[in-house]
C-alpha cells in the first residue's frame, strides 16, 4: 500500500495542538471536527434565537431594537453560514446515527491485506450524505422550496 | 443514569430535532416548545460531551454537566414563557 | 544494479524531558524499511538512539512510532513508499516518552487489564479440568476473530483524537479487547466488563473519527469493534439485549479432582502479583 510522499510539517506536542494539527488525518476525522464546529454554530444560533424571542418578555421596544439589528447585511452572511452548518450537521448526523449503531460499516470478517476497514466501507454513506446536504443548500435558493411560514 | 442510555436519548433527540425541523420547514404546524426541547437537549448534551473531553475528570464532569443542565433548562424555560406570553 | 539515494531522517530525541530534533543522512535502497534506517543510524551515526523493536516482521507490535505524521510500524513501512527526501520520526502520541522514540505503554496496558481481557465463565475451579472443549461454530468464531488479530502496538491509541484530549477514555485497544471477549460465545462476562467500563469516560466519547481503523497495521478495525460494543451497551441499557447462548461444552474425557491438578510454580520475579 503506497502512501503519499513528501515531507510533512508535523508538530510535536500533546493536547489541543496535537488534536488539531498533529497528524495527516483521514477524511472522517476532519468531518468529525467539522461536525463539532457546526454543532457549536447551531447551538450559538439557537441560544441567540431564544434570547431574541425572549426579549419580548422584557419590552417590545427592546425586541424591536434587536430585530432591527438582524436586518443588517452581515446577518445575511451569518444566515448562509447557518444554512451550510445545518445542512452539514444534519446529514452527517444521520450518517453518524447509522454508523455508530454499526450499520453500514460491515460485519466482522477475516481481514485480508489490503485491509478494507469500516472507514472505507462507510465512505459511500458519507458521500451520499454530503450530496444530500449540497442538494439541500442548492434547493434552498429556489423559491419553490422556501418554507411557507 | 446509564451513560449509554443518555447517549441514546441524545441521538433520539437529534433525530427528533431533524424530523421536527424538517416538518417545520413544510406547511405543517409544529409545536415550537417540543422542537426547542429536543434541540436544546441534543445541543447541550453535545456541548457537555465536548467540554468533558477537553477537561476530563470527575469534578470537571460534574461542573460542566451541571452548567449545561442549568443553561439548557433555563433556555427551555424562556421558550415556554415566551410561548405562553405571546 | 540497485542505486541508493540519501535521505534525511529527522528524529525526535528526548532525554530527561528535553525534546530536540536531530537530523541524519541515511543511504536508502529500495525495500529498506524505517526500522532499517533507524538501525543504520544506531550502527553508523549515533549509537545513543533509543527505540523498541523485536520481530522486524510486523507481528510483535514493538516498533510503533509516528512516521511523517502517520502512526505505523517502523518494520512494516518502506521508506521509499513514504518519501524520497525526508522521513520524520516521532514517538507515539498520547503516551509519555521514556527516551527518544520509546514510550511508556503502561496506561494502555492497565486500561486493557481493567476491562478483563479473558474468558469469564461461571465454571468453578480451573477451567477445562472437569469439562471438555467448548463447541463453537465458524460463524460464531467470525463474530470476534478479526478483533483477536490485535498486536497491542499502541498505534491506534496514538491515532485516536479523543485520547489526545481525554486521558480517561479507555481507547481503541482495551475497547476492542472488551468487544472481542463479549462477542465470544464461550464468554459470560458482559456484565462484569460493563461494570469495569464505568471507571473510564463513556463510549459516547468515541465519535467515529475512525483514525484507529485507518492506522491499524493488522486490519483489526477497532472502530467497528467499538461501535458494536456501543450497540450492545445501549441495547443492554434499554433491556433489549438478547443474551447470546454460551457455547455448549463437551463432557470431560476424564474426571480430575482439583487436588490432583498441578499448581502453578512460584513467581521468580520478586514483587510480581497476579492480581495487580
Amino acid at each position: 500500500m503506497s502512501m503519499e510522499s513528501g515531507a510533512s510539517t508535523v508538530t510535536a506536542g500533546t493536547g489541543f495542538r496535537r488534536w488539531l494539527f498533529g497528524a495527516r488525518r483521514g477524511i472522517e476525522a476532519y468531518v468529525f471536527l467539522l461536525h463539532r464546529l457546526t454543532g457549536l454554530i447551531l447551538l450559538g444560533f439557537v441560544v441567540a434565537h431564544i434570547l431574541l424571542g425572549a426579549s419580548r418578555l422584557v419590552s417590545m421596544s427592546l425586541w424591536a431594537e434587536l430585530m432591527a439589528l438582524t436586518r443588517s447585511p452581515w446577518v445575511a452572511g451569518l444566515e448562509y453560514l447557518l444554512l451550510f452548518a445545518f445542512a452539514f450537521h444534519a446529514f452527517n448526523g444521520l450518517r453518524l446515527i447509522l454508523v455508530e449503531f454499526g450499520i453500514g460499516i460491515g460485519e466482522p470478517e477475516q481481514p485480508v491485506y489490503p485491509y478494507r476497514g469500516s472507514n472505507l466501507r462507510q465512505r459511500p454513506v458519507l458521500i451520499v450524505m454530503m450530496l444530500l446536504a449540497a442538494l439541500l443548500i442548492v434547493s434552498s435558493q429556489f423559491e419553490l422550496f422556501r418554507f411557507s411560514h | 443514569m446509564d451513560r449509554s442510555l443518555l447517549w441514546f436519548l441524545s441521538i433520539v433527540a437529534a433525530a427528533g430535532s431533524l424530523l421536527l425541523a424538517g416538518l417545520y420547514m413544510s406547511w405543517l404546524e409544529i409545536n415550537y416548545v417540543l422542537l426547542s426541547a429536543v434541540v436544546l437537549f441534543h445541543g447541550f448534551y453535545g456541548l457537555g460531551t465536548m467540554l468533558t473531553e477537553f477537561w476530563p475528570g470527575r469534578t470537571a464532569a460534574i461542573v460542566i454537566n451541571g452548567l449545561c443542565l442549568t443553561l439548557g433548562s433555563g433556555l427551555f424555560l424562556l421558550v415556554v414563557l415566551t410561548t405562553l406570553r405571546f | 544494479m540497485v542505486s541508493s539515494i540519501e535521505i534525511s531522517f529527522t528524529v525526535d530525541r528526548d532525554d530527561d524531558g528535553q525534546t530536540r530534533r536531530q537530523q541524519f543522512t541515511v543511504p536508502v535502497t529500495p525495500g529498506m524499511t524505517v526500522l532499517d534506517g533507524l538501525l543504520y543510524i544506531q550502527k553508523e551515526l549515533d549509537p545513543t538512539l533509543a527505540w523498541r523493536f523485536s520481530c522486524r516482521m510486523g507481528i510483535c507490535g514493538s516498533c510503533g512510532m509516528i512516521i511523517n505524521g502517520m502512526p505505523g510500524l517502523a518494520c512494516n513501512t518502506q521508506i521509499l513508499n513514504i518519501s524520497d527526501s525526508t522521513i520524520e520520526v516521532e514517538p507515539l502520541a498520547n503516551f509519555p516518552v521514556i527516551r527518544d522514540l520509546a514510550v511508556s505503554l503502561e496506561s494502555m496496558l492497565s486500561k486493557h487489564r481493567a476491562l478483563k481481557p479473558y474468558i469469564i465463565t461461571e465454571e468453578e475451579g480451573e477451567p477445562g479440568v472437569n469439562s471438555g472443549e467448548h463447541q463453537q461454530s465458524p460463524e460464531e468464531l467470525l463474530t470476534f476473530l478479526q478483533f483477536t488479530d490485535c498486536i497491542k502496538c499502541g498505534i491506534c491509541m496514538s491515532a485516536c483524537p479523543t485520547l489526545a484530549l481525554d486521558d480517561n477514555f479507555a481507547g481503541p485497544i482495551p475497547l476492542t479487547a472488551a468487544q472481542r471477549y463479549n462477542a465470544d460465545s464461550r464468554d459470560d462476562g458482559f456484565a462484569e466488563r460493563k461494570q469495569a467500563l464505568e471507571q473510564f469516560s463513556g463510549l459516547d466519547h468515541c465519535h467515529y473519527a475512525a483514525e484507529c481503523t485507518r492506522a491499524c497495521p493488522k486490519g483489526v478495525d477497532p472502530a467497528k469493534a467499538i461501535q458494536r460494543l456501543r450497540r450492545s451497551l445501549v441495547a443492554d441499557a434499554l433491556h433489549l439485549r438478547r443474551q447470546p447462548a454460551t457455547a455448549a461444552r463437551l463432557p470431560a474425557a476424564q474426571q480430575v479432582s482439583d487436588e490432583s491438578f498441578p499448581q502453578p510454580p512460584a513467581f521468580t520475579v520478586e514483587g510480581a502479583d497476579r492480581e495487580r
